[in-house]
């Protein structure tokens, strides 16, 4: 399921590189990695959002957007590719989320933070959505 | 160990037909703020069905919270239709007789306050007797055999309103007292769980453990995780999902999340992912999948999905 083989499949790259393309010139991010490690299921993209996908909503009222070097700022977040026909499971997300490295993830509203990715959904039209996962209870921001 | 409601632990959970009661308001009350339940009232006015805004006892328990006060003991299942037929058949005669007999005589008191009531609604009708009733009276006597053929009539109707002495008499035997059969109420006790319900003592039921509920798989862990967690849970179908989950009581905050349970090996479609994302987000709240890791029995991961934002 998860064998490195997975990550070089020519179907795999073109997600990867659609979903590079539409997040450096579509959505304005910066720093853009791709990561092929063999550890991750599929290849995985990192980079630096212009704002902050998820504001903890009991720092809401604190957060200022002007502020450049606040730590929902400095964000750096994780892209998880994957093809609208796709069908996921539990044991699938957990295994992603397991393959991330552990350890310190920054900060929001003070606390320190569990793990989150983009999940960037491809469809056979080249569109490109969004959606944050939280592994685990994570309250919803306010919108 | 009686709670501040009076109840004690473990109360009876009502079966009816694979449906979940509560019928007393003081274990309601003990299991919202103790369990973190709230169920959904389903009593309505018996006047008016139609109308579901404001409704009461019994409150239906969702499957998941019947199974999860049975597995910590604060409650236990009772089979309500069995319950109630073997409380009838093992009720005294003495108590059956009892019981018959003043409703018996509820009744009877019941016809003779009515019979009563119109006595006096008639006396009231004749006593004051206008001028030109007295009039009608005098006039019947000239006219003779007419008014005689008259009162013949009178005596076969029962009633009119030009009354003679005669059918006076006749009018009061004309009321026959209704029979107690045809009287719309019989004193009935609020409560019928003494009278009617045999209920076993409680500890010998928890460990028969015939009627423990079954709720799914795939939902049952991810309620009793996010349970622990504080959360309080309602069923979710009108919004969409298994759950909504409440950071605390309902009444005081929003619902944080709409849940959906899925089993470990369960495939989803990612169009449905984006829907659930979409669905979260669009009424302030996160999307919320999880379920029991297989390999590690009792772990449940839960994931949480709102939209990007762009």
């Amino acid at each position: 399921m998860t064998t490195p083989t997975d990550t070089t499949t020519p179907h795999l790259q073109d997600l990867v590189q659609t979903v590079h393309k539409n997040l450096k010139h579509l959505a304005d991010w910066s720093s853009l990695v791709i990561h092929s490690s063999p550890s991750f299921p599929r290849p995985l993209i990192t980079g630096l959002p212009p704002d902050p996908v998820y504001i903890d909503p009991d720092s809401a009222s604190t957060y200022n957007a002007e502020d450049k070097n606040s730590p929902e700022r400095s964000q750096h977040e994780w892209v998880l590719p994957v093809d609208l026909r796709e069908k996921w499971t539990l044991r699938k997300w957990a295994q992603m989320f397991d393959s991330l490295p552990e350890g310190y993830w920054g900060e929001s509203g003070g606390k320190v933070r569990g793990k989150r990715i983009l999940l960037a959904v491809v469809s056979d039209d080249s569109t490109v959505v969004h959606y944050v996962v939280h592994d685990g209870i994570v309250k919803p921001r306010q919108n | 160990m009686a709670s501040q409601w009076g109840v004690v632990e473990p109360f009876p959970i009502y079966l009816v037909k694979s449906r979940y009661f509560l019928y007393d308001a003081n274990v309601v009350s003990h299991v919202r703020a103790s369990h973190r339940m709230c169920g959904c009232l389903t009593g309505t006015l018996p006047q008016i069905p139609q109308q579901n805004v404001f409704l009461g006892l019994p409150l239906e328990l969702m499957t998941e919270e019947a199974a999860l006060l049975v597995e910590k003991g604060a409650g236990y299942i009772v089979n309500d239709i069995q319950a109630h037929s073997q409380g009838l058949k093992s009720m005294l005669e003495a108590d059956k007789a009892a019981y018959l007999e003043a409703r018996e005589a509820e009744s009877i008191r019941e016809m003779q306050a009515l019979q009563k009531a119109a006595e006096e609604r008639r006396k009231a009708f004749r006593t004051p007797k206008p001028a030109s009733l007295k009039d009608n009276d005098g006039e019947e006597e000239e006219t003779g055999e007419e008014g005689k053929i008259r009162d013949g009539e009178e005596d076969k109707v029962g009633a009119t309103v030009f009354e003679t002495d005669t059918a006076k008499t006749k009018l009061s035997n004309a009321v026959d007292p209704a029979p107690p059969s045809t009287l719309r109420y019989y004193p009935v006790p609020a409560t019928s769980e003494a009278l009617y319900h045999a209920l076993p003592t409680s500890p010998g039921l928890l460990e028969a453990r015939v009627l423990e509920p079954a709720p799914s798989e795939t939902s049952y862990p991810l309620y009793k995780h996010l349970h622990e967690h504080n959360y309080f849970l309602s069923p979710g179908l009108r919004f969409g999902c298994q759950f909504m989950a409440y950071p605390g009581d309902p009444l005081r905050f929003h619902s944080h999340f709409v849940v959906t349970g899925l089993g470990w090996d369960e495939e989803i479609e990612m169009r449905d992912v984006v829907g659930g994302g979409r669905l979260g987000t669009g009424v302030k709240k996160a999307w919320m999948v999880g379920g029991e890791n297989k390999d590690k029995p009792g772990e449940v991961r839960t994931f949480c999905v709102e939209w990007g934002g762009f």
